[in-house]
C-alpha cells in the first residue's frame, strides 16, 4: 500500500505544483508554459511507469482536481489496488478500501514524504518552491528540439529557498510554449536529471506532451515515465464531488 | 490460520455450535453458483453486454504455513490454496449487487489431526448459511464461502445495503470497539477482506464527511441481532462519530475520532456496553483505543495503538481468541493492550514491517515481521512470521512460532 500511496502523492503534488503557479509574476514565458498545465478544476487519467534496469512497474489512476484544495485519486491498475481511493480537502487525507469498505483518515505527513521508486524527487514537486516565484532567469538564447523551435531559459533559485539544484535548464517551444525538455544540475555543476515531455498532442482542446519522462543520469536505465491518456482543464466540477460518499464510487 | 485454530481448542468448542442442517446447500448458495454459471456459459452474443454490467477480479494464493515448537523439535506443516472470485454487477446507476466468493483448500498437518475441522469450516457464523465444505478426508478439506452478496441502492445522498456486506464503523487499526457489526482479527492477515455480516444498513450523507447511519444484523434471535445507529461529521480536520443501539445482550453508546495533532493522525474509540437484563441493577464496562500515526521524512511510516478491555473475560484458547473476529466489548485476550507497528518501503518492489502487539496486565507479546516482494506487476511474495511469547501461550500452544510464506496472483 505504501508503494501507491507514494505514487499518489507525487501526482497530487504535480497537481499542486501547476496550481501554484496561479496569478504570480514570474517571466511571461515561463509563466505561458505553466499555464497550459493548469486551470481551474482539472480531470486526467494517469500512468505512471518505473523503469529500472531489470524491471518495470506501472500504476494507472484517474484524478479529479479543483483549486488547490479539492482532489480525488482512484486506482485502476494493478488489479490489486484497483478501486483503492483518495480524497484530499485542504490537509485532510482520506483513504478509501474497498475490499474491507472502510475509509481510513490519513496523517498530513504523508503528503511531505519523499517517495522512493519514483524519479521524482521532493524537490522536485515541493509545494513552496514554485517554478514562477522561487527561481530567477537567464534567456540562453534560441535551439530546436527535433521538430520544434524552444526558447532555452536558464533558472536560478533565488537565495533561501529550499532548492536543491544549482539550476535548471528549460526548453520551451516557441509555438505553443510547451515545456519539452528541463535538465537539472547539482552544485557542482554536473547535470544529474533530465525531464522530457513527447507525444506531442493535443487532448480535450489543449496541446500538451503526453509523456513525461523523468531520468536520472548517474543511474543508468532508471526512469520514470508518466503518460496522460486524457486531461481535461476548467472542467465543470462541484465542491461536493470531493466527499466521502464519491469517493466510494468513483469510476 | 488453520493450525492456531487447532493449536488453541477452538475446533471442539466450535462443534458446540455446529447445525445440522450446515450440510444442506441453501438457496441463495445455488443463487451464487447460478449466476456464476451464467457468467462463465452465457451466450456469445450477449457477452459484451455482460462485460460491461459485470466487473470480475480476484486472486489465487498459496500459502505455506511452518509451525515450530520452542525447542525446535516440533515441526508442523499446513498449506492453503485460495481462490477468491469478486463480481460487481451494475444493473443501473442506482442499483448494483455484489457477489464474492472466497473458496480455500488445506491440506496438511491441522487437517489431518484435527477432527471436526470439517464441521468448524461447515458452520458460517451469519444468519444465511452460505458455507460448505466439499472435500473432507485424509489430509484434505475443500470449503468455500460466499461472504459478500448484497444488493446496493444508490439514490443522491441515499445509499441501502442488503445482505451479506462489512459494515465498519472503525478508526483504530487493530481494535474497534465502535465497530458493533464487524470486527476483525488483526493475526488473520490472510483475509485481507474480512468476514461480512447478514444485514441491512443505511446511510443518509449529510456533506462531505458527515452521515447519519443505521444498520440491522439480522439473526434469529434479539440476542445475536445488532441495531444500531450513528452520526458522522467532521469539525476543524477532526472526524467524529457518535453511535448507540443494541448489541446482542447489551446497550452500547460511544463515540470515536480521526485528526490530527500537527501532522501526526490521532485517533480513538470508546463504547460503553450495559447489560440489556436487570439494567438498572447491572453494571456495564467499556472499552477503548486511541492510535496514532505519523509517516516520517525517510517514508517509515508508524503506527501506535493502546486499548482498554473492559469486558475482558478470560478463555481457554488464546491463540483460537485471536484469529477470529472478536466481540466489541471483549476485543482482546487481556484487560489491555498495545500495538507498535512500523512499514518501510525498501525499494518499489519489497516492503518491509515488524508489529509487536502486546499486553501490560498479561505475560504475552506478539511479534510479526514481515517481508513483502513484487515479483511482476500482479504476482507478490510475502513471508511473515508470528512468533508468540509469554506464559499466555506457553502452555496453550505447542507451536508458537509460525512462519508463513505466500504468493499471490491478482487479476
Amino acid at each position: 500500500m505504501c508503494r501507491i500511496n507514494q505514487l499518489v502523492m507525487v501526482v497530487l503534488f504535480m497537481a499542486v505544483c501547476a496550481a501554484s503557479v496561479y496569478g504570480q509574476e514570474p517571466s511571461e514565458i515561463i509563466q505561458k508554459s505553466y499555464k497550459n498545465m493548469e486551470g481551474n478544476s482539472s480531470r486526467a487519467e494517469i500512468t505512471m511507469k518505473i523503469v529500472r534496469p531489470s524491471w518495470e512497474r506501472s500504476v494507472s489512476m484517474k484524478s479529479w482536481s479543483k483549486g488547490e484544495d479539492f482532489s480525488m485519486i482512484l486506482i485502476t491498475a494493478p488489479a490489486r489496488d484497483k478501486g483503492t481511493a483518495f480524497l484530499m480537502r485542504g490537509n485532510e487525507i482520506w483513504n478509501w478500501l474497498p475490499d474491507v469498505n472502510r475509509t481510513i483518515k490519513m496523517p498530513p505527513s504523508m503528503m511531505s514524504q519523499s517517495w522512493m521508486g519514483s524519479d521524482f524527487s521532493n524537490d522536485d514537486l515541493v509545494r513552496e518552491s514554485s517554478i514562477v516565484t522561487d527561481y530567477t532567469y537567464k534567456m540562453l538564447g534560441d535551439t530546436t528540439l527535433g521538430d520544434y523551435n524552444c526558447y532555452r531559459i536558464e533558472m536560478h533559485p533565488k537565495p533561501d529557498t529550499p532548492i536543491v539544484w544549482d539550476k535548471v535548464i528549460t526548453y520551451i517551444t516557441k509555438k505553443n510554449y510547451l515545456q519539452l525538455r528541463a535538465e537539472f544540475f547539482d552544485e557542482d555543476g554536473i547535470m544529474v536529471r533530465t525531464m522530457e515531455g513527447s507525444d506531442v498532442k493535443e487532448i480535450n482542446g489543449r496541446l500538451i506532451p503526453a509523456r513525461m519522462e523523468m531520468t536520472p543520469l548517474e543511474e543508468e536505465g532508471n526512469k520514470t515515465v508518466i503518460i496522460y491518456k486524457d486531461i481535461a482543464f476548467n472542467i465543470d466540477i462541484s465542491d461536493r464531488f470531493f466527499s466521502i460518499q464519491n469517493m466510494k464510487r468513483l469510476e | 490460520m488453520m493450525t492456531e485454530a487447532v493449536n488453541s481448542g477452538l475446533i471442539p468448542l466450535a462443534d458446540k455450535n455446529y447445525r445440522t442442517q450446515a450440510f444442506s446447500i441453501s438457496s441463495k448458495f445455488s443463487c451464487l453458483f447460478v449466476l456464476v454459471v451464467m457468467l462463465c456459459f452465457f451466450p456469445k452474443t450477449t457477452t459484451a453486454q455482460l462485460k460491461e454490467m459485470v466487473e470480475v477480479s480476484g486472486y489465487v494464493k498459496e500459502l505455506g504455513q511452518l509451525s515450530v515448537d520452542n525447542g525446535f523439535k516440533m515441526f508442523h506443516y499446513d498449506n492453503i490454496l485460495h481462490h477468491r472470485f469478486e463480481t460487481e454487477w451494475t444493473f443501473s446507476d442506482k442499483v448494483e449487487l455484489n457477489a464474492d466468493l472466497r473458496s480455500r483448500l488445506l491440506n496438511g498437518y491441522s487437517v489431518q489431526n484435527s477432527p471436526g475441522l470439517g464441521l468448524f469450516y461447515e458452520q458460517d457464523p451469519n444468519f444465511a448459511d452460505l458455507s460448505r465444505v466439499w472435500i473432507d478426508e485424509g489430509n484434505s478439506l475443500l470449503h468455500s464461502q460466499i461472504d459478500r452478496l448484497h444488493l446496493s441502492y444508490f439514490n443522491g445522498p441515499l445509499e441501502v445495503y442488503a445482505g451479506r456486506h462489512r459494515i465498519n464503523w472503525g478508526k483504530t487499526l487493530a481494535w474497534n470497539p465502535n465497530d458493533l457489526f464487524n470486527n476483525y482479527a488483526f493475526l488473520d492477515f490472510d483475509y485481507e477482506e474480512r468476514p461480512g455480516v447478514d444485514a441491512i444498513s443505511a446511510i443518509y450523507n449529510l456533506d462531505f464527511a458527515s452521515s447519519v447511519e443505521a444498520g440491522i444484523k439480522v439473526a434469529g434471535s434479539f440476542e445475536e441481532m445488532v441495531i444500531a445507529g450513528m452520526y458522522r461529521t467532521n469539525w476543524n480536520s477532526y472526524d467524529f462519530q457518535l453511535l448507540g443501539g443494541h448489541y446482542l445482550d447489551k446497550v452500547a453508546a460511544g463515540f470515536g475520532w480521526a485528526g490530527y495533532m500537527k501532522d501526526a493522525g490521532f485517533k480513538g474509540e470508546l463504547t460503553y456496553f450495559h447489560p440489556e437484563e436487570n439494567f438498572f441493577n447491572s453494571s456495564g464496562n467499556f472499552s477503548s483505543t486511541i492510535g496514532f500515526d505519523y509517516m516520517f521524512k525517510n517514508s517509515v511510516y508508524a503506527q501506535a495503538e493502546l486499548l482498554y478491555n473492559g469486558g475482558y473475560q478470560q478463555q481457554a484458547n488464546p491463540l483460537g481468541s485471536l484469529t477470529q473476529p472478536p466481540s466489541a466489548d471483549n476485543l482482546f485476550i487481556a484487560k489491555t493492550g498495545y500495538l507498535l507497528n512500523a512499514s518501510v518501503p525498501l525499494s518499489p518492489l519489497t516492503g518491509i514491517s515488524t508489529s509487536i502487539m502486546g499486553s501490560f496486565t498479561r505475560s504475552m507479546v506478539i511479534f510479526i515481521p514481515q517481508v513483502s516482494y513484487s515479483l511482476s506487476e500482479d504476482i507478490d511474495l510475502l513471508i511473515l512470521s508470528q512468533l508468540l511469547k509469554g506464559t499466555v501461550f506457553r502452555d496453550n500452544v505447542p507451536t508458537p512460532n509460525i512462519l508463513f510464506a505466500r504468493l499471490r496472483w491478482s487479476y
